[in-house]
């Protein structure tokens, strides 16, 4: 993990940020979060599992992040999130959290609750490229339109105008009757309240990991998070990879790390190939292979980045009851189009995934060093 | 929370009202004529159907008003909101 001498179109390198993690002091860029910095600056694991101890890493980009948990102490107090959600800043202070928060570090008095309530024809949830497209549209219509985007970045290309609002940082926490969306805005905990025409959930797709043995250690990552620390935050997340995917985005992911460089070995689990283990003491070391023929081989690695497929993010569509459908060759659930008339969905979420092979995990092995749910060993 | 269609109003939030109970519940002509077994049935039994209900409702924070309403109990959704002593909308 390094951070690359050129490229990040979310930094600013011209602005470098002083942080400390865990009493020791590091340095990032403004737009970096607390888990792209700490990638930037070497850090491969730096946390553990709650009960067990395991030694765990980042292991994603975003708040789906399984074990990268902080408290941020200055210059707000968090008390526990993922440091895939952090936005750096000058003079930050956090310290891990191993799956549980301290309420030492709570702050005195009561917290302050602020209220903003809003209406608009159209609410956009998701700034991605679906998300953002939906914008432009309902803009053109003359629709009052709201976009919340979970990121601290602005989406890019979002559509500016009077009628166009953008609420970066702020996460849709629940989807109501007759359009009624509760928004959280961080850091000013700020409660929206909107009440909504039509909804467009466009929260885009989560990654899916495998379950083999030893997938649990620092350095194996989601394939899309890998190839993101590339794109987003000029940091190169390995430079000897192995990339286990079931699907062409996963591939895709690959190519991201090969073109700066790093040394790329790619697993397709559709040919055949299989890994059977990560192994190392308290960071990926080697990765065990076994190619479609049986042949199996020890490949030494220091990224083990994995696709186990994508699953439409539609927590907010089921919710309110919308309906699924198994999709076989996504491997996925996608929305059947039976829910509320004002709500629909688009993009990524709406199943726009690439076809997947079915693999949830590895059969060779113990269960019981396969790590399903990182958050409860 | 159910937007609700205010038929002064327009659309408010479900927490500005007040539920009435079922709706065309008619007042006996002759109330001294009923068995106590009838004016118990008109005090205390309503319909609970599955689907579409006429409901009364009180815009208790706007208007103040008494309204009725045809109400899918199935959906919550509102068919219709219509002034008391009208027909509802078709």
């Amino acid at each position: 993990m390094r951070r690359l001498p050129v490229g990040g179109k979310w930094i600013d390198r011209s602005r470098p940020l002083g942080f400390t993690f865990d009493g020791v002091a590091y340095e990032g860029f403004e737009g970096d979060t607390l888990a792209s910095a700490l990638w930037g600056s070497g850090v491969v694991g730096g946390f553990a599992s709650p009960i067990l101890g395991r030694p765990r890493g980042i292991m994603t980009d975003g708040p789906e992040e399984p074990n990268a948990f902080v408290a941020v102490l200055e210059p707000w107090v968090d008390l526990i999130v993922p440091a895939t959600t952090v936005a750096l800043v000058d003079g930050l202070v956090a310290a891990s959290r191993a799956g549980v928060a301290d309420l030492a570090d709570a702050p005195p008095g009561r917290p302050v609750a602020r209220h903003r309530h809003r209406h608009v024809e159209t609410l956009v949830v998701g700034g991605g490229h679906a998300g953002v497209g939906a914008t432009a549209h309902a803009a053109a219509n003359g629709d009052r339109v709201l976009l919340v985007d979970e990121r601290h970045v602005p989406p890019e290309e979002a559509p500016a105008g009077e009628n166009v609002t953008v609420l970066v940082g702020a996460t849709a926490l629940g989807v109501y009757d007759d359009g009624y969306v509760v928004i959280h805005e961080r850091p000013a905990a700020r409660i929206w309240h909107v009440r909504a025409g039509r909804v467009i959930l466009a929260a885009g797709a989560l990654e899916r990991p495998v379950a083999f043995v030893g997938n649990d250690l620092p350095g194996v990552v989601l394939a899309g998070a890998a190839a993101r620390a590339v794109e987003r935050y000029g940091v190169l997340p390995g430079d000897r990879a192995v990339f286990f995917a079931t699907n062409d985005w996963g591939l895709a992911a690959a190519n991201v790390l090969r073109e700066e460089g790093a040394e790329v070995v790619t697993i397709d689990a559709r040919a055949g190939d299989l890994v059977l283990a990560a192994r190392g003491r308290d960071r990926v070391r080697e990765v065990v292979v076994r190619r479609g023929d049986g042949a199996q081989e020890v490949l030494e690695a220091d990224l083990l980045a994995i696709s186990g497929g994508w699953n439409p993010n539609l927590t907010l569509w089921r919710a309110i009851g919308g309906g699924l459908r198994y999709d076989e060759e996504r491997a996925c659930f996608v929305p059947d189009g039976k829910g509320p008339a004002w709500l629909s969905t688009t993009g990524a979420a709406a199943g726009e995934v690439p076809p997947s092979a079915a693999l949830w995990s590895v059969e060779d092995g113990e269960d019981a060093e396969k790590y399903v749910d990182l958050q409860r060993d | 929370m159910l937007s609700i269609p205010c038929p002064w109003c327009g659309p408010r939030d479900e927490i500005e009202f007040r539920y009435g109970g079922q709706a065309l519940v008619g007042y006996p002509a002759d109330p001294d004529a009923l068995t106590d077994e009838e004016w118990a049935d008109f005090l205390f039994m309503r319909d609970n159907p599955k689907g579409e209900f006429a409901e009364r409702w009180f815009h208790t924070a706007g208007c103040r008003r008494w309204f009725n309403a045809v109400r899918s109990t199935v959906t919550y959704g509102f068919r219709s909101t219509y002034p008391p002593f009208t027909e509802p909308p078709a």
